[in-house]
């Protein structure tokens, strides 16, 4: 029987600058760095129990973060100079309830870090809030 | 290939547009920078933002949609832009807008984000089709080659509301 189970880790590239890499995390996104090894030049950040490893050396991934208030987050950031690859838009309508409650919706947008990351900002929404 | 918007446009046009997604807001910047403003608005205050705004100052195209809205506010005080009038207009600019994903590189999530702001604004419209389904799990990731089952859509569209599939002239 197999013992593997959730995600612990997620790498993620550090990009020509670390520093630069981190503060958009913490200043855009709120998440502060967890833990840093410099050298070799390498951090953590904590995504709920997830550990997002920023690290130089590998391509840049996509990571998809839960948010709760997509649209006002969207409305502020974008307000502050911060540009999007999308905005907010539904990309699920969870109408059998897989996911999660039946009838709520995927809502997503997306931006990227200066590293190149893809980051998906995810939020559910049930009908009435749609 | 060829801005959707491309000048000639007036403020509703571009509004209507701009409100259902199928133009960014460096597209209205776009717009402003290259329309022939007659008197009544050439001179409005929001209208003078948008020709000043830099499209490569994400501060200034964060506003750009405000200034839209407020120029319409201001001009076409008349204008609702949930009115039949508006929902004709973003009809057109619907198909147009499917119809350019046919012949440009447009992606994927270009199109599908359209349908949550038509939906709420002109009551599921029939005109939209069958893109509810087609473009379920259609994000930022998505490629057209993954969304093939999407042009098939847009072509049974443009086909329902007997329009071409050939490019326009703006295309």
């Amino acid at each position: 029987m197999s013992g593997v189970g959730a995600v612990r880790q997620v790498a993620l590239s550090a990009g020509r600058d670390l520093d630069v890499t981190l503060a958009f995390w913490q200043g855009v996104l709120g998440l502060n760095v967890h833990a840093r090894y410099d050298p070799p030049g390498m951090a953590f950040i904590m995504a709920g129990d997830v550990r997002l490893l920023f690290i130089d050396g590998v391509p840049p991934g996509t990571v998809y973060l839960d948010i709760a208030g997509l649209e006002a987050f969207h409305a502020e950031a974008k307000a502050a100079g911060i540009p999007f690859t999308a905005p907010p838009t539904i990309v699920h309508r969870d109408t059998e309830g897989r996911f999660g409650p039946a009838g709520e919706s995927e809502w997503m947008a997306f931006l990227k870090d200066p590293a190149g990351n893809t980051i998906g900002l995810v939020e559910r929404l049930a009908p009435e809030q749609n | 290939m060829k801005p959707f918007l491309e000048g000639h446009e007036d403020p509703l046009t571009v509004l209507v547009a701009r409100e259902m997604d199928a133009v960014s807001d460096v597209d209205v910047v776009a717009w402003a920078g290259c329309h022939a403003a007659p008197p009544s608005y050439a001179e409005d205050s929001d209208y003078q933002e948008l020709l000043r705004s830099n499209p490569r100052n994400p501060l200034a195209l964060g506003k750009a949609h405000g200034h839209l809205t407020s120029l319409v506010a201001r001009v076409f005080a008349d204008f609702d832009p949930s009115s039949a009038q508006a929902g004709e207009m973003a009809r057109r600019l619907f198909l147009r807008r499917i119809r350019s994903y046919l012949h440009s590189d447009l992606e994927p999530l270009q199109i599908c984000r359209m349908i949550p702001p038509i939906e709420e604004r002109y009551d599921y419209p029939y005109w939209l089709g069958n893109l509810y389904d087609v473009c379920d799990w259609m994000d930022a990731r998505t490629t057209r080659d993954q969304a093939l089952h999407l042009r098939d859509a847009i072509e049974q569209i443009l086909s329902d509301n007997g329009e071409s599939q050939l490019p326009d002239a703006t295309e």
